[in-house]
């Protein structure tokens, strides 16, 4: 079957390399009354193996030259510097660029599992260009996810910014629907009911999909296969549930680059000033600067 | 119209859609992107796509083909000003260290590189070598190059940290150790006490967390301990017979004195010394119970063994002058820490039973009589309250109360002393402010103190507490501590030396050699930079002995 054909493909970690530190073991607090004793004892021999096999040895280019002995048309050059240089321009025109932030889910790490992931990954995923040729797949396994949960840690932004974050997740989670035949899905979202009236009545056409106006507690890795269960608080009462894949969505919000290029221009923006008609050209305060909206 | 010249910064969809828009229109086009690749294809984010429409994928070949835009990849904008029509950038564009002239896109660089690093462009979710086009759309090859791995750039001593790290997955402890001791001497106490801030930036950090590098530090150093191992020492043939004194034998001194010794002064470096053992704050600063005398001594034992003179007991100032010192060395190192607390600017603080953090500290370390009887107060919010009010728990005090003006967020102390000592049982009592000590027949018998709340951040960027009127109330104390900062004795030097001091009573240094306006004399640690971390102060010692080598040799 297609699925099977592809375990393993997609595993990302080594299994015998824990995706945890490792903590330092310590001598109880009652031990530590009256008295100096050392408080940390120290790591034991394999779990300082075991830790120091998780540098990632910060893989970067080491300058063996084997691309630059390979490279037929000579192209590789170790030595070409950084360049420095000015610009000297009618207009300019900025964009929104592209940044969005992770809110961790309350009380714990949540998108330190393996099996949560963000939705720019499941943007990758979806893309035909992405790592898994268009499929969504559970990182820790490679395995294809049958139930997955969307989940909204933050809140507090524009009414603008939260469609726009709404907006790009459903799409996703419309898309999945399509990719994954019969797959369940929920999405919990403290703006759901919010979201509902901006979307309007395309949202009612979306079937399947369990549109949940809660608030998310806690998200712990269950069993064997590292689902995900979720906690999530609705009309007062509390709820778990557990998937195979839990996707969390980003804020989105403005890179340092774009805030600090309108600053030194004398404007002021934010990202909802980039959500207007998609593509259009807006004009702003200063004359000779210019908003491309998000598309 | 006449052509203008437009800068887009931003080549994501909307970035190349308007210059794709702005270069039809008969202008020139640059478009400047921080990613070392322009476009991708997005999700659309204002609408649902119930119409089967899915993503939006910019025309990257139509950029390709036109000439009108000139695309500036892997590039930020550094400065930028001007009017409409006259507009200058200023751009600063990382090299991608392939002549895209020349490359033919074969991809043969990829399958050769060795390296595989997460891949940023599919958000880490499978690898990539260090070569890369980033996206198939664009085909701009680069070659992702770091001087240094990001941990050891964060080292203030610049550790090696990923050679000593591959040794221990190796299971060489001996080399790991031996590539620490290159720069470091004090592997046994910074793998204990480091605040260690490689960790905060380690790329692993993006993926779960980052790996635990002071720990593993202090794994490999435990283990020659452990199994009593001996150090081996070895020392340059070449030597030098100009004699150095170091003036405190405490992080920075002995790391000073040990690579005076490697580069070839041994048996001409003696280090003075006030207190009865060497180790400065390692040994009066950090309680035994974070760093054992033990093996404190085992370190400052490796640096002796490399010629290192060590005379304890001798204050400058009292047992020895300055001016013997300065006509018997060629050159003197100043390396006497920050050992007085700073003042509370309270009524009545000289009260007895008000103690400063450090004193009790260095008392308690020294095991001279110290206060332990009923409950305390301290005051303050960094790792020096942290240890007081630890040791205090430790040592008899029934109740110990912290005060801090701010919150837990902005509390300078290392979030791990601060959930151990709640851990341990210190009450915190947060956003509270001292205001006066109350005293009772000439004892101090509490502090009286406002309630704060939190205002506009200050320029530290942390936010300002601000009194709430009539909030004030009295806590019962039998002792106070006031650990809120250190700053420098400088009374070893008198006026007449001519010695620049600073703010915090610090001699002045130039901060790239760590010389003092005085020739031949140079300062390191606390005593110059003011109040820091441990391996701050030992980077400066390595650096003042490189200093004192290159005037010495200078000299001749």
């Amino acid at each position: 079957m297609y699925i099977y054909e592809k375990k393993g493909r997609y595993i990302i970690d080594f299994q015998d390399i824990p995706a945890k530190r490792a903590e330092m073991p310590e001598i109880e607090v009652e031990e530590r009354q009256g008295n100096m004793k050392e408080v940390e004892t120290g790591f034991p021999e394999d779990v300082a193996v075991a830790e120091a096999k998780r540098c990632l040895a910060c893989r970067r280019c080491l300058g063996c030259a084997l691309c630059w002995a390979e490279c037929k048309p000579e192209a590789i050059n170790f030595d070409m510097p950084d360049e420095d240089f000015e610009l000297e321009v009618d207009e300019v025109i900025l964009t929104s660029g592209m940044q969005r932030k992770i809110a961790p889910i309350r009380g714990n790490y949540g998108n330190k599992h393996m099996n949560v992931v963000t939705d720019l990954q499941v943007e990758r995923m979806l893309a035909d260009t992405g790592p898994s040729d268009g499929l969504i797949f559970r990182p820790q396994d490679g395995e294809i996810p049958k139930k997955i949960g969307f989940a909204q840690t933050f809140g507090g932004v524009d009414d603008k910014v939260r469609d726009a974050a709404l907006f790009y997740a459903v799409n996703e989670a419309i898309m999945a629907q399509k990719k994954i035949e019969g797959v369940e899905i929920s999405f919990v979202s403290p703006d759901m009911d919010a979201f509902k009236a901006s979307a309007g009545s395309d949202l009612d056409k979306v079937s399947g999909v369990n549109f949940v106006n809660g608030t998310v507690a806690e998200a712990t890795e269950v069993g064997e296969n590292k689902d995900i269960e979720l906690k999530y608080e609705v009309g007062g009462s509390e709820k778990t549930e557990t998937f195979d894949l839990l996707v969390l969505l980003t804020r989105p919000q403005l890179p340092p680059m774009i805030e600090g290029s309108a600053k030194k221009l004398g404007i002021e923006v934010n990202y909802v000033s980039f959500l207007g008609t998609p593509g259009e050209i807006v004009e702003t305060d200063k004359a000779g600067v210019m908003l491309a909206q998000n598309m | 119209m006449a052509e203008k010249n437009v800068l887009i910064i931003g080549g994501g969809a909307a970035g190349v859609k308007a210059a794709l828009d702005r270069v039809n229109a008969g202008n020139k086009v640059f478009l400047v992107e921080d990613f070392p690749s322009i476009g991708g294809e997005r999700i659309p984010q204002d609408r649902l796509i119930t119409d089967g429409a899915s993503f939006t994928a910019p025309d990257l070949g139509a950029v390709k083909e036109n000439n009108g835009i000139q695309v500036i990849d892997s590039a930020e904008v550094r400065s930028l000003a001007g009017e409409n029509g006259n507009f200058k950038a200023k751009v600063h564009r990382r090299t991608p260290r392939i002549d895209r002239e020349k490359c033919n896109d074969c991809g043969e660089c990829i399958k050769v590189c060795p390296i595989h690093m997460y891949d940023d462009y599919n958000e880490s979710l499978e690898w990539r070598t260090a070569v890369d086009y980033f996206n198939s759309g664009s085909g701009n090859y680069n070659v992702f190059k770091e001087d240094m791995p990001v941990c050891q750039r964060t080292c203030p001593i610049n550790l090696d940290i990923r050679t000593y790290v591959g040794y221990i997955a190796d299971g060489k402890y001996a080399e790991s150790l031996a590539t620490i001791r290159k720069k470091l001497p004090f592997p046994l106490s910074i793998g204990r006490v480091c605040p260690h801030p490689c960790e905060f930036e380690c790329n692993r950090g993006y993926k779960d967390e980052p790996i635990s590098i002071c720990f593993l530090k202090r794994y490999v150093a435990d283990y020659e301990v452990y199994n009593e191992v001996e150090p081996p020492i070895s020392l340059p043939e070449e030597t030098y017979p100009e004699k150095i004194a170091i003036i405190g034998g405490g992080p920075s001194g002995l790391t000073c004195a040990y690579h005076l010794a490697l580069l070839g002064y041994h048996n001409n470096i003696t280090v003075f010394e006030a207190l009865p053992a060497c180790g400065g704050m390692f040994l009066v600063g950090i309680p035994e119970y974070r760093l054992p005398k033990a093996i404190l001594a085992k370190d400052v034992e490796f640096i002796e063994k490399h010629g290192v003179e060590i005379k304890t007991g001798v204050r400058i100032g009292k047992d020895i002058s300055y001016d013997d010192i300065r006509k018997d060395y060629d050159a003197v190192l100043l390396a006497v820490g920050a050992h007085l607390g700073m003042s509370m600017r309270v009524k009545n603080e000289d009260a007895e039973g008000v103690v400063e953090g450090v004193k009790y500290l260095r008392d308690a370390a020294l095991g001279n009589e110290i206060p332990n009887k009923g409950s305390c107060i301290v005051v303050g919010g960094g790792n020096v309250a942290m240890d007081v009010a630890r040791t205090s728990l430790r040592v008899g005090f029934d109740e110990v109360n912290l005060l801090y003006r701010r919150t837990r967020k902005e509390m300078p102390a290392s979030p791990w002393e601060v959930d151990a000592a709640e851990h341990e049982g210190v009450k915190f009592h947060f956003l509270v402010a001292p205001q006066e000590v109350v005293v009772k027949g000439g004892k101090a018998v509490g502090m009286q103190c406002l309630k704060m709340e939190l205002g506009e951040p200050d320029e530290s960027g942390r936010r300002r507490p601000v009194p709430i009127e009539g909030s004030e109330f009295v806590m019962d104390a039998d002792t106070i501590f006031a650990a809120i900062g250190q700053v420098t004795d400088a009374s070893l030097v008198e006026e007449k030396h001519g010695f620049k001091i600073g703010r915090k009573f610090n001699f002045e240094v130039n901060p790239e050699t760590f010389e003092t306006n005085v020739e031949g004399v140079f300062a390191s640690g606390d005593g110059a930079t003011g109040a820091g971390i441990a391996i701050a102060a030992c980077a400066g010692g390595k650096t003042a002995a490189e200093s004192i080598h290159k005037y010495l040799r200078g000299k001749k």
